[in-house]
């Protein structure tokens, strides 16, 4: 039961990740290679923020990760946006290769900036603030849920509602769904793709900034290729339940971090990733479009 | 998906700059120190370490820059381009002067093994094993269009293969594993090609890097079969040892010189052959390469099937080389370097990628030895060629100009 | 004569639009079939059809009395079927002479090792194979741009490369999407040139076009669709009077109103 919550837990963080692959992928046809670099940003972020309010406040109080989470949402949406209008924007309508590459060059170019800016050892996360939530336990069915896992999973489904009613509800959601589904049309017909372009980055980014945040709590320590392969496992998601499908994004994201705790928990931790490895190729040679995707045709 | 995205316009380089900028400043500016006691963080202003940090990048991205408008400026000579134009269009004419090209090259690398010192010969062995691995590389990204990340696990499939065979066989050598390890990388290239080149897209790209991970976690994790995190050293029977009255460093030069002089021949034939034409169609339109009686799969496996196996070969040479492969030969690092050589040499040009090879490893070697730092450096600088490239030369260095102009 | 196609109650659908519905058509050998109707008739989706990049929902496609329905793009074009764009789809920083090359593919097979040794025999077939190419180029009217990457030929001249590379495929049957769209009434002129000439060849022809000048003069037969529907047939006069298809294309008010 333990194990399921864990791995429930870690799911959510994933789904969060993986749906800001999902949206990019969405709209424009490419893998954002950058992305987890933009989750490491927002750990980062969060420590940054942190210790900015305990100094210039003096004293510390625990409204203070609040802030923290809003600045380094802010801080990862303005990464995400400045990626995009630097590193993809040019790109768009060339060589599949082309932004891909450049998506590539620009998650080392990120990771090595923060390892020589900030540090190559790994950093804590100020355990004033995250030690109340672990320690604080809800026994439940056997097994017991910690405070921050309870935070990380409220976190993650009011993320997700917050998503799905923008996305379903709004009007710039609406033209978001728009441009993915065919761009120059939406363009035609007097939707400014390029902000929605770059709102989907914001987004996306916002997100993996609050998987960011709720990481580095759970973790205690992160290190300046922490994005690398949490992206990598968020990507895996995002094409178990389908690329381009946000529900399938949650749904893989979930299973990615069940498969994983169960690994750990029943085979061994060294061998969880070859393990998500197998699951990602059977699931790419029994449902090539990921568990929710659809068909899409190739436009002649 | 070529699409002319109506709104489309290009950026305002100051507000950007400045965008920049700001949300850099948290990560260069601040010092950030952790209390174990109350386990709380602080935060100061430490202008000394940014300024040290700026500092040190300054003269890296002065240097590209430098590098970059010379390169620029020797292109935009009037003299120079019709002076280039003239010589290939001559060299096109008469294939008696391009083959005299190719022997004086082959004669000058083969008296560098007689006549060079050590440095240069080691230098040397990698410039050559880069060069076989960026050409391997080329022909699935190069010409085939697909983008694979993990390159690195190849190789070090190929370098663990001859190492478990060289451990389990006494009489075992390096040249017999370089049949046997082409073979078996390429097998797995296969293997993990198979489900993903069915599909449209870059689904390649992340399961290749996942096998290199999986791969490198599996190496780890069976210690019996090849030494776990500690690597395998290679018995020194099987290395690439001393012979014919060289010593050991000219042998290793030597065979990599010639393993690389036999696949670029081989590629070059390919590329100029029906499989290459596939290939090239099969980047330039799938769609229309499979109505023009193309099996895309199949050769996109074929493409993907034989630049692994170029890996494995390459893994075979380095183990021979170094003495002992670990799991660290197939870290992401390494296939983006080999990636950023392809794409900074050329995509689709096979002398394109022998000189990215050569540049990228060499001007860091080189460049090390006088500014220490560099090799920090290296990678910031490996991710910003592949974005600058994308951006401002995405044919590379030595790729045709789009157009045709 | 026993026609070269024969398809039959064609269907394909794309959620809750049908595209194509039950459509049957016929092409033989020195015949030209035109297919018309108003934009988004589902002209491009037939041919999609016929040539394997879509899998019809119904319906059945033989090739010479055999089935093949539901083949591989690939394995259609190498029974005999090849086929145009509507947008041109040239590999654009291949040369000309080499986009041609390319669509003899499937009939240059050889052993990998002849190829890696260049050996004598696959000298023959490169020799042979630029000559052939060569010639196809010279017979769409592409003489000496043989050299220049497809991409920096002008518009009129990819059109007729792809129709080369199409041939070069030696097909028994050509699939022609617009091949006349934004051509000028000379281009128009030549375009009508080089399709009678493989008409008379023996080639049979299925030809979307929207010039009607272009279709009623050359065409044997004409199939118009609407809404993806068959909703006339016949030879170019008769369609020419067909009340239906004057309203397809003009409008029911105006139809009634002549």
């Amino acid at each position: 039961m333990e194990v399921l919550v864990n791995g429930l837990s870690r799911g959510a963080i994933y789904a969060l990740v993986a749906l800001g692959y999902t949206m990019v992928y969405g709209i424009l046809g490419m893998i954002n290679f950058a992305h987890g670099e933009i989750f490491m940003i927002g750990m980062f972020a969060c420590v940054f923020g942190l210790a900015m309010l305990a100094t210039w406040v003096g004293a510390a109080s625990p409204w203070m990760l609040v802030g923290a989470a809003v600045f380094a949402i802010l801080l990862a949406s303005a990464f995400g946006y400045a990626n995009e209008r630097i590193a993809y924007r040019k790109l768009r309508g060339s060589h599949i290769l082309a932004p891909l590459t450049s998506a590539i060059g620009l998650s080392i170019v990120l990771q090595n900036f923060v390892m020589l800016a900030v540090t190559k050892d790994k950093i804590d996360f100020p355990r004033y603030f995250s030690e109340p939530l672990v320690q604080w336990n809800l026994p439940l069915l056997g097994a017991e849920i910690t405070g921050l896992q309870l935070l990380i999973l409220g976190s993650a489904v009011v993320l997700m509602a917050l998503l799905f009613w923008f996305i379903n509800g709004t009007r710039l959601g609406i033209a978001m769904r728009a441009a993915s589904q065919d761009r120059l049309m939406a363009g035609l017909v007097g939707i400014p793709v390029d902000r929605v372009i770059a709102l989907t980055f914001v987004i996306g980014s916002s997100l993996a900034a609050g998987a960011g945040v709720l990481v580095s709590m759970y973790q205690g320590v992160m290190r300046f290729d922490a994005g690398y392969l949490f992206g990598l496992k968020a990507f895996t998601a995002a094409v178990l339940g389908g690329i381009g499908n946000i529900p399938g994004a949650v749904l893989g994201g979930l299973i990615i971090g069940l498969c994983e705790d169960l690994t750990s928990y029943y085979i061994g931790s060294d061998w969880r990733h070859i393990v998500l490895f197998g699951l990602l190729m059977l699931v790419l040679i029994a449902r090539p479009r990921g568990l929710l995707g659809e068909r899409v045709a190739d436009k002649v | 998906m070529a699409d002319q995205s109506p709104t489309a316009k290009s950026g305002t380089p100051w507000s950007l700059a400045l965008l920049v900028a700001v949300i850099t400043a948290p990560f260069i500016w601040l010092k950030v120190k952790y209390d174990f006691r109350t386990g709380l963080s602080t935060a100061t202003f430490d202008p000394a370490r940014g300024w040290s940090l700026i500092a040190g990048l300054l003269p890296v991205v002065l240097g590209g820059l430098a590098l970059w408008l010379a390169l620029r400026w020797l292109c935009a000579l009037p003299q120079l381009r019709t002076l280039f134009t003239t010589c290939s269009s001559r060299i096109n004419e008469h294939p008696v002067l391009r083959h005299a090209g190719v022997v004086l090259l082959c004669t000058t690398i083969l008296a560098c093994a007689f006549f060079a010192d050590n440095k240069v010969l080691s230098m040397g062995v990698f410039v050559f094993l880069y060069g076989i691995q960026a050409l391997g590389l080329n022909i699935t990204v190069g010409m085939t269009g697909l983008l694979v990340l993990g390159y690195a696990g190849f190789f070090s499939v190929g370098a663990y293969v001859f190492a478990i065979l060289a451990h389990s066989q006494p009489w075992f050598s390096w040249w017999m594993a370089l049949p046997i390890a082409a073979v078996v990388a390429g097998g797995v290239g296969w293997l993990v090609g198979l489900p993903c080149l069915r599909l449209r897209g870059d689904y390649l790209a992340i399961v290749t890097l996942g096998f290199a991970e999986s791969f490198r976690e599996l190496m780890r994790n069976l210690p019996a079969l090849s030494g776990g995190d500690k690597g395998l050293v290679i018995p020194a029977a099987a290395k690439i040892g001393a012979f014919a009255g060289m010593n050991r460093l000219q042998a290793c030069y030597l065979a990599t010189a010639l393993c690389l002089a036999v696949l670029v021949l081989v590629v070059h034939r390919l590329y100029h052959s029906r499989i290459g034409r596939a290939w090239r169609a099969i980047k330039a339109d799938e769609t229309a390469a499979a109505a023009m009686g193309i099996s895309v799969v199949q050769m996109k496996l074929m493409a993907f099937t034989l630049s692994a196996g170029l890996a494995g070969i390459a893994g075979v040479l380095y183990a021979g080389y170094a003495g002992f492969v670990d799991p660290s030969t197939c870290a992401f690092e390494q296939s983006v370097l080999v990636l950023a050589m392809v794409i900074l040499g050329g995509l689709g040009s096979i002398p394109g990628a022998l000189l990215g090879s050569a540049i990228l490893y060499l001007v860091p070697t080189l460049l090390r030895d006088q500014f220490p730092q560099v090799s920090e450096y290296r990678l910031l600088l490996f991710g910003s060629i592949m974005v600058l490239m994308m951006l401002f030369r995405p044919q590379g260095l030595l790729g045709k100009t789009k157009g045709g102009a | 004569m026993k026609p070269v196609m024969e398809v039959s109650g064609i269907s394909k659908s794309f959620g809750g639009l049908k595209a194509v519905q039950s459509v049957d058509l016929s092409a033989s050998a020195g015949k030209i079939l035109s297919i018309i109707g108003p934009n988004g008739a589902g002209k491009t989706t037939l041919f999609n059809c016929l040539t394997g990049i879509y899998r019809p929902d119904t319906g059945s496609i033989f090739l010479e009395g055999r089935e093949i329905t539901g083949t591989q793009p690939h394995e259609v074009c190498r029974l005999g079927i090849a086929r145009t764009f509507q947008n041109i789809r040239l590999f654009g920083e291949m040369t000309a002479l080499e986009n041609v090359m390319v669509g003899h593919f499937h009939h240059d097979e050889i052993s990998l090792w002849h190829i890696l040794s260049h050996s004598p025999a696959h000298r023959i077939l490169c020799g042979r194979n630029k000559e052939a190419a060569s010639a196809l180029l010279a017979r769409v009217g592409l003489e000496g741009a043989g050299d220049l990457p497809a991409q920096s030929l002008a518009y009129g001249l990819q059109k007729r490369l792809e129709i080369a590379r199409a041939l070069a495929t030696q097909p028994k049957i050509l699939l022609l999407d617009e091949p006349g769209a934004g051509m000028n009434p000379q281009e128009l002129g030549g375009l009508i040139d080089l399709i009678g000439r493989l008409k008379k060849d023996g080639l049979a022809i299925v030809l979307i076009e929207h010039h009607m000048q272009v279709v009623m003069e050359i065409s044997d037969d004409i199939l118009v669709l609407d809404h993806g529907e068959q909703i006339a047939r016949g030879i170019p006069r008769d369609i020419r009077n067909n009340p239906r298809v004057i309203e397809a294309y003009l409008g029911k008010s105006s139809s009634a109103g002549q």
